[in-house]
């Protein structure tokens, strides 16, 4: 089963692989992950005048005063800027009031991931507008692979990831925010939406980030960088192609 | 390799509606005099800027628009008669087809008129920014 969801400005997919499950349950994961991401969309849009995002933002909200999943991706947030020594930061004041953006959407991948497997689904793809998270792997034997495309090299798999359960994050359009940097970033490790935040957050520290994954914390986590000028690449963790 | 998942997609269309803006991708292109001119009204996007407008496309949890969120709030608040106007690709559609924005972030640069004269894929920076801005005196 597949399927493309447009929202959030982007496609959201859902691929569930032959596996031994009834078409009622693929029905019924379809539905559910419908309708969260367009919840989501409701809650965190910062470009929705009535999201509870917004709110806080202009203070009419006070975080105290949010909802579950606000105060749990507001505190996600702070332990992912704590993880990059600030380098992923959504509550600097520059950018108007706290902005998850960066966050969202591997973690959104991750809960739709948790959904399936609640409804007894072994086997999925998620890609939220390019933040993976998959489980079980292609079949018993193969791993998924997620090939990464040079940022500058049309059609050219750059990077080769297996995973079988876990999630792989990109970054790679926001060209001449910064510079230095990098030109596109991609992460793989356990938790979507710290992958999410470790790619947002290389995209302006560039090699300034390296040392981050030698914290115990992200001792799963590894990464695979395209240096802003040079266009030469760095890596942790991140294995050969074979 | 038919099991690999590609991810051309990834670092392209992650926030975006096409991808041959790759090319274009952070790059302002100022438009030539003889060029039709795109113009937008006081009625499609609110009121202009004395001396110009910067017109910014965006959807959400989509990095680079905040991005350009901050440089081009920086730059209307640091440059007289400038206004910076962010607009929710999602649900601006007409104004989507008639500017031709294929991803997000696209930032338009009008004059008073209300004339595009410069336009930025991706994020734009800065200096550029000014540089498009200085042209109008």
């Amino acid at each position: 089963m597949f399927h493309n969801e447009e929202v959030w400005g982007t496609v959201v997919s859902f691929h569930v692989p032959d596996q031994n499950i009834s078409q009622n349950v693929e029905r019924a994961f379809l539905e559910q992950a419908i309708s969260f991401v367009h919840e989501i969309d409701e809650l965190f849009s910062t470009y929705k005048e009535s999201s509870e995002i917004s709110k806080l933002r202009c203070g009419d909200l006070l975080i105290a005063d949010s909802s579950e999943p606000v105060q749990r991706i507001w505190k996600l947030c702070e332990q992912a800027r704590d993880l990059t020594d600030g380098a992923f930061n959504p509550f600097h004041e520059r950018l108007g009031g706290f902005d998850p953006s960066g966050y969202i959407k591997g973690w959104a991948a991750d809960q739709i991931a948790l959904m399936g497997e609640k409804l007894g689904i072994t086997r999925l793809h998620i890609n939220a507008g390019g933040d993976i998270t998959l489980r079980g792997g292609m079949d018993d034997e193969k791993p998924w692979m997620i090939g990464i495309q040079h940022p500058k090299r049309a059609g050219r798999i750059a990077a080769v990831i297996p995973i079988r359960d876990g999630a792989v994050a990109s970054s790679g359009v926001s060209s001449g925010v910064s510079a230095a940097g990098a030109l596109a970033t991609s992460v793989y490790g356990p938790d979507g939406g710290l992958a999410d935040a470790l790619a947002t957050a290389l995209m302006v520290a560039g090699r300034d980030g390296a040392p981050w994954f030698l914290k115990r914390e992200l001792a799963e986590y590894g990464c695979w960088v395209v240096n802003r000028h040079e266009e030469s690449t760095w890596s942790v963790r991140w294995p050969e192609r074979s | 390799m038919e099991n690999l998942v590609v991810l051309g997609v990834v670092l392209l269309l992650a926030t975006s509606y096409g991808y041959w803006y790759r090319h274009r991708d952070g790059r302002v292109k100022s438009h030539g005099e003889a060029e039709r001119r795109l113009r937008l009204e006081p009625s499609e996007i609110g009121p202009l800027g004395e001396r110009a407008t910067l017109v910014q496309f965006s959807s959400a949890f989509c990095t680079p628009c905040r991005a350009t969120r901050v440089i081009l709030g920086e730059v209307a608040a640091s440059t007289s008669g400038v206004r910076h106007i962010d607009v929710d690709a999602e649900h601006e559609l007409a104004l989507v087809r008639k500017v031709g924005v294929l991803s997000t972030p696209t930032t338009l640069i009008l004059d008073s008129q209300g004339f595009e004269i410069a336009r930025a894929v991706g994020a734009p920076r800065k200096a550029q920014v000014l540089a498009s801005l200085d042209a109008l005196h």
